[in-house]
Parts: structure tokens; C-alpha cells; sequence
């Protein structure tokens, strides 16, 4: 459905802001983009959109690249990106926007009006957006993806400006759109709510993908504290204040006699699979961020 | 596109820039019948005194002392005084209300002016004489009236003497309002991108939808400005002579048509002006995302051939087409001494200028989306 083939992008004055980014992905599914404010998640969305142009590689939609104006307004058909909300036109109803991108899309199975009930917009949505709190606006943006209904979308930070109830909403439509066949690729920070629904995670950094996460392969275990490493043999430090002792080849009255250990020592401790936060700042725990 | 085509309606109309145009304009055509008729706007009595009063003005200055010596001066004194008599002639038949001493007057006020004209007024210092174009209008209305036995419209009383009105002040206003309607016609686009350029439709169709939407609402608030005063004038005193003459000049010569194609040639230039207008303010866009500020420039463009006419001259500036009043009375051609340049030619020209701005605003865009 979606290939990106080894992509490098350079900007003026800032190489390798893409630097061989290779993926292949297919419908149903929700991919997680992660990485630190500009380390080029949205260069990357821009670059799958065809807004901006990699200095080598392809971007392919169904096996189509971007060969002609002709062959980019098609693809463009099959591929929706997440508006930002500054955008909205502020005269013009949510409806409105909505009706525009079902229109635009060509969308004649999924009505506005199921979209709007599905979000709970119908008290607001013919109200002109400026009118709208951040929260409203970001529902809609949302929405109008919704309305597209393309086989692909493309969602930048899109719980951003979310209570936790809209976070529940927009999470159980996400899972919704992936069970219908969509190809989802978010960018957010919000990395606990991204864990429970996502099905694979990338991490990008310094242009490259440094780690794709497989949501539904078994993860491995690991005896996770804080404090000081060498309580626990074979111990090191993931990030700052974590240390993980990986549990794959250790035997469980090992782990055990390690807990006693960190117990008596009063240290607190859990075994589980890394988290995507902890991931994010063993990786990202030395960079600044740029943006 | 029938999208693109919604979303822009929408937006042309919830603007509230444009919705203060749109009353500005349904005010002043709802109250343009009793206005003119309050100011005494086309009272053809009024007019015809003051033309007369400018000639024997002129010809006062010629013979000033004593009968010119000089043949040429002598010429020119003689030709005002037929003039003058013209003019006193159709004056007086006006206030008498006869009909025949008015189309008599008015044809050979017509010819004194066509051959002063062709003179040049050898002797008069300041020239303030109604030109070439304005005598071979009156010898063509008064040919007109006589082929059909019809009276001159003395005052606005109908619907059709409220039209020969309206229609040369709605053309002088005309590039001004569709300044206005234009402002934001890429800027909707280009302030917000992240809307549009995701929308599976290419940039030059996007600029051409947002053109032509702004362009139908131009025409719609003229069509409908043109239905109040012709309400209006109905009310008033009914029709009157949808056929009565206006002169045109299409070509290279002055014609008379009747009034009904009045409406036709305002339209037909609504659409011609804001093509040109519409492809001025896409560019203007490109550069100023201010609308107010391109508003200005925008103003300022088509002010230059009323505060400067001699520019709007020069046949290949797209200027003259913005004045189409002064382009159908012949004016513009006369003061130019370039009678090539009809309606169809300045058109024509404004055209060509629409082409090659619309390229250069897609060369601009194209590269800015790079």
C-alpha cells in the first residue's frame, strides 16, 4: 500500500534530514511515528505527500510513485493528511469543512452526519469555527480526515489539545478505521495512549530509523529499577534513571534472589516489557530538542 | 471541483468584506431611481444649457474684441457659432418639450462639434469643448431618434432612462469593486495550506475555481444592482424605450445600438475586467498575504487611467480596458488619437495581459511549492 524506497532529503544549510528511510506498509494497520520536535516526523509526512521532494529514493502508493502531475493528483485521492487547526477557515461552519472533504475525497460511504455523531461535534459543528476551542478544533481536523475517508491517512499530532475523555474518543475511532482497512500513520507525543493501540512504533532520529517496534510480537522482559546499577549483576543504565537487566536467558530464582536484593535494599523495582516512554528517553535522553 | 467550486462559494459569501460590498451595492441601486431623479442626474435640459453655455463661452473668447482676421480663427468662429446655434436650438426645444427642435438641434450640434474637432479650434486658448466622439454620439442619437420617431429622454423616468444612467457609473466603479471581490482570491488558498494542498486537485485548478467563484459573484451583484434600478424605474414610470439609443464603440467607429444590449455589453465587461482584475490579485497574492495591503495595490493599479488618462493610452497597457465607459463613448479613443482601440481591442488586449499574468502566477506558485 505505502513504500517509501531509501529516501534522503537534504535541506539548505541541514543534511541528511531523511537519510535512507525505507518502509513498507499495508492497509489495517496504525504506525507509530515518534521522535523528538524536529527530528523531521513531518519532513517525512510532507515527503510521503509529495510536498516536498527527496533528493534520492520514491515514494510509491499502490505501487504508483509521483510520476507525473496527473499520476499526483491520484495518489493524492488515496492519501489524507490531519489539517492544522490555525487552518480552519474561521468564517465557514465544521460542517462546511467536512462536506469540502468528503466532496474532494469522492467519500459516498461514510456520511458527515455518522461522522459527526461519532464524534460528538453535533452541538458545535454548525457553528463557524472561530467560535471553536482548541479541543473543538482539533475534533474536527480530525473528522475532516474522517470524511476523506482515504485508504490512507496521515495524522499529525492529533491528540494534541485532547482531554483524556476526546483522547478515549479519537483512540477508539483510530481502531476503528484500522478494522475497516485503513493505513494509519500518527505522529504524537503521547506515548502511553500510542502503546495501546498502535501496532508498530518508529523511532526516528538523525534521519534514520533507529528502532520499529512490532507491537504484537511477545516483548522481551526485563527487571527494570532507579538508583544504583550495581545492585543487580549485569545491570545497565537505559536512561538517566532506569536501569534494565534483560530477563530472556535468566532463570526465575535469579530474578528472584535480584528482588530480594533490590527489596532489602529498598529500591523499587518492576519486570515488564520496556515502555515506549522509556524507549523514547533511552533514545532521545541526550538530544536537545530543536524545535 | 464541484467541491472547490462549494467551498469557495461559501467563502466568497460568508466574507464579510464582500458582504459589505453586496450592500453597499443593493443600496445604491435601490436608491438610484430617486437619487438621480432628486439630483437631477440626465436631465437633458440641464446638460443641454450647459453645453450651450461652454460653447458661447468658446466662442465669446474667439470673437472676443472684434471678427477675426486670420481665416483659420475666422473658420473656427464660424464654426462655433453653428455650434452655438445648434445647441440654443436643441436647448430650447428641450425646455419646449418639442421633440423635432431637439433631434434637429442635436444633429447639427453633432456636425459643428465633428468639424470643429477636425480643426483643432485654431484660436482658442483652453479647450473645454465636447470632443470628435461626443458630436458623432449626438449626430448618431439623432439619427436614431428620427429613423424612429422617438423623443429624447429628458430626465430619468423609467426604467430604461434609469439604465442609461446607472450602467456608464456602474463601468467606472466597476474595476474598484471587483478589486474588493478579488482581494483574497489566493490567499484563501495559500493561508490555509495545510486545507487546500492536501485536497486531491492541482494548484492551477485551485487559482482557476477561486478566479471564476469571484467572478460569478461580481456578475451577480451587478445583474442584481441592474434588476433593482430597473425595478426601480419601473415603479417609477414603467419600462420606457428598452430600444431607445446608446452609442457603442466596438471597433474602430462608433455605433448606435438600442438600450436593452446595455445590460449585455455591462456583464460581458464584468466578466472581461475581473479576468484581468482576478489574475492581477492572484499574483498580488503571491507576493502580500495582506489582503488590506493588496487591496490597495490593487486599487491603485486600476486608479492610474483616471488620475493618469494619457498611460491608459498607450494601446498595449491593459489600462484602458478598466475605463469601458470612456472605451464605448469613444473618449479614451479620441483624447489617444487611436481609434483601433475598440471595446474589442482593449478587451482583447486585457485578455492577453489576464494570459500572461495567470503564467506568471503559476510559474510563481509552482516554484513556491517546490
Amino acid at each position: 500500500m505505502l513504500e517509501l524506497n531509501h529516501i534522503h532529503l537534504d535541506f539548505p544549510n541541514h543534511p541528511n534530514v531523511l537519510d535512507d528511510i525505507t518502509l513498507q506498509a499495508d492497509g489495517g494497520a496504525l504506525i507509530g511515528l515518534v521522535a523528538p520536535n524536529g527530528m523531521g516526523k513531518t519532513t517525512l509526512l510532507k515527503v510521503i505527500l509529495n510536498r516536498l521532494h527527496p533528493s534520492q529514493g520514491q515514494v510509491k502508493l499502490f505501487e504508483q510513485g509521483y510520476t507525473s502531475q496527473a499520476q499526483t493528483r491520484k495518489n493524492h485521492a488515496l492519501i489524507c493528511a490531519f489539517p492544522e487547526q490555525n487552518d480552519l477557515y474561521g468564517d465557514l461552519s465544521g460542517r462546511a469543512h467536512l462536506q469540502f472533504y468528503a466532496d474532494c475525497w469522492q467519500n459516498h460511504t461514510k456520511s458527515v452526519a455518522t461522522i459527526i455523531a461519532d464524534l460528538n461535534m453535533g452541538h458545535y459543528v454548525d457553528q463557524p469555527t472561530r467560535t471553536y476551542s482548541l479541543g473543538m478544533k482539533q475534533r474536527l481536523c480530525f473528522a475532516m480526515v474522517m470524511a476523506a475517508n482515504p485508504p490512507v491517512m496521515l495524522l499529525d499530532e492529533v491528540m494534541n489539545g485532547l482531554d483524556p475523555l476526546n483522547v478515549a474518543l479519537i483512540s477508539a475511532q483510530l481502531r476503528a478505521l484500522r478494522a475497516e482497512g485503513k493505513l494509519i500513520i500518527l505522529v504524537s507525543h503521547l506515548l502511553n495512549n500510542l502503546q495501546t493501540y498502535v501496532d508498530r512504533t518508529i523511532f526516528l532520529k538523525d534521519g534514520h530509523f533507529v528502532l520499529d517496534l512490532d507491537a504484537h510480537a511477545t516483548p522481551a522482559q526485563y527487571l527494570k529499577f532507579t538508583g544504583a546499577a550495581d545492585v543487580v549483576p549485569g545491570a545497565t543504565a537505559y536512561t538517566d534513571q532506569l536501569n534494565v537487566v534483560p530477563l530472556a536467558e535468566v532463570a526465575g530464582e535469579t530474578v528472584g534472589s535480584w528482588a530480594q536484593a533490590l527489596f532489602a535494599a529498598n529500591v523499587p523495582f518492576t519486570v515488564g516489557p520496556l515502555s515506549l516512554e522509556e524507549q523514547f528517553s533511552h533514545f532521545y535522553g541526550q538530544t536537545e530538542e530543536q524545535a | 471541483m464541484k467541491a472547490l467550486f462549494r467551498l469557495n462559494w461559501q467563502l466568497v459569501t460568508h466574507t464579510r468584506r464582500n458582504l459589505w460590498v453586496i450592500l453597499v451595492v443593493v443600496l445604491v441601486a435601490a436608491g438610484f431611481v430617486p437619487a438621480a431623479q432628486a439630483q437631477g442626474l440626465g436631465d437633458f435640459t440641464h446638460s443641454a444649457l450647459m453645453t450651450k453655455d461652454t460653447i458661447k463661452a468658446a466662442y465669446q473668447q474667439v470673437n472676443r474684441y472684434v471678427t477675426p482676421e486670420q481665416p483659420q480663427v475666422r473658420q473656427t468662429g464660424q464654426v462655433l457659432d453653428q455650434a452655438w446655434s445648434a445647441a440654443n436650438v436643441m436647448y430650447l426645444g428641450g425646455a419646449m418639450d418639442d421633440a423635432f427642435n431637439v433631434r434637429d438641434g442635436m444633429t447639427r450640434l453633432g456636425a459643428a462639434l465633428v468639424a470643429g474637432d477636425r480643426s483643432g479650434y485654431p484660436g482658442l486658448v483652453e479647450l473645454a469643448l465636447p470632443n470628435r466622439a461626443a458630436g458623432r454620439r449626438l449626430q448618431l442619437v439623432s439619427q436614431w431618434l428620427i429613423a424612429q420617431d422617438q423623443p429624447v429622454q429628458r430626465r430619468v423616468a423609467d426604467s430604461a432612462s434609469a439604465l442609461a444612467q446607472f450602467v456608464p457609473l456602474a463601468m467606472l466603479c466597476l474595476p474598484f469593486l471587483l478589486v474588493v471581490v478579488m482581494a483574497d482570491g489566493w490567499l484563501t488558498t495559500a493561508r490555509h495550506a495545510s486545507i487546500q494542498a492536501a485536497v486531491p486537485v492541482g494548484l492551477p485548478v485551485q487559482a482557476a475555481v477561486a478566479l471564476a467563484v469571484r467572478s460569478g459573484l461580481a456578475v451577480l451583484a451587478i445583474a442584481g444592482a441592474m434588476g433593482l434600478v430597473i425595478g426601480g424605474g419601473a415603479l417609477v414610470g414603467g419600462l420606457g424605450a428598452l430600444r431607445y439609443p446608446f452609442t457603442l464603440s466596438l471597433g474602430a467607429r462608433l455605433t448606435a445600438v438600442p438600450m436593452w444590449v446595455n445590460p449585455v455589453v455591462l456583464l460581458t465587461q464584468t466578466l472581461l475586467v475581473s479576468s484581468f482584475v482576478g489574475s492581477l490579485m492572484l499574483l498580488l497574492n503571491s507576493w502580500c498575504h495582506n489582503v488590506w495591503l493588496g487591496l490597495v495595490l490593487g486599487w491603485g493599479v486600476v486608479s492610474v487611467p483616471l488620475v493618469f488618462p494619457a498611460i491608459a493610452h498607450w494601446a498595449w497597457l491593459p489600462l484602458a480596458g478598466l475605463t469601458p465607459q470612456a472605451i464605448m463613448t469613444g473618449a479614451v479613443q479620441n483624447d489617444g488619437g487611436n481609434w483601433a482601440l475598440g471595446l474589442i481591442g482593449a478587451d482583447g488586449i486585457m485578455l492577453l495581459w489576464s494570459a500572461g499574468l495567470l503564467g506568471w502566477f503559476a510559474w510563481r506558485t509552482q516554484r513556491l511549492a517546490r
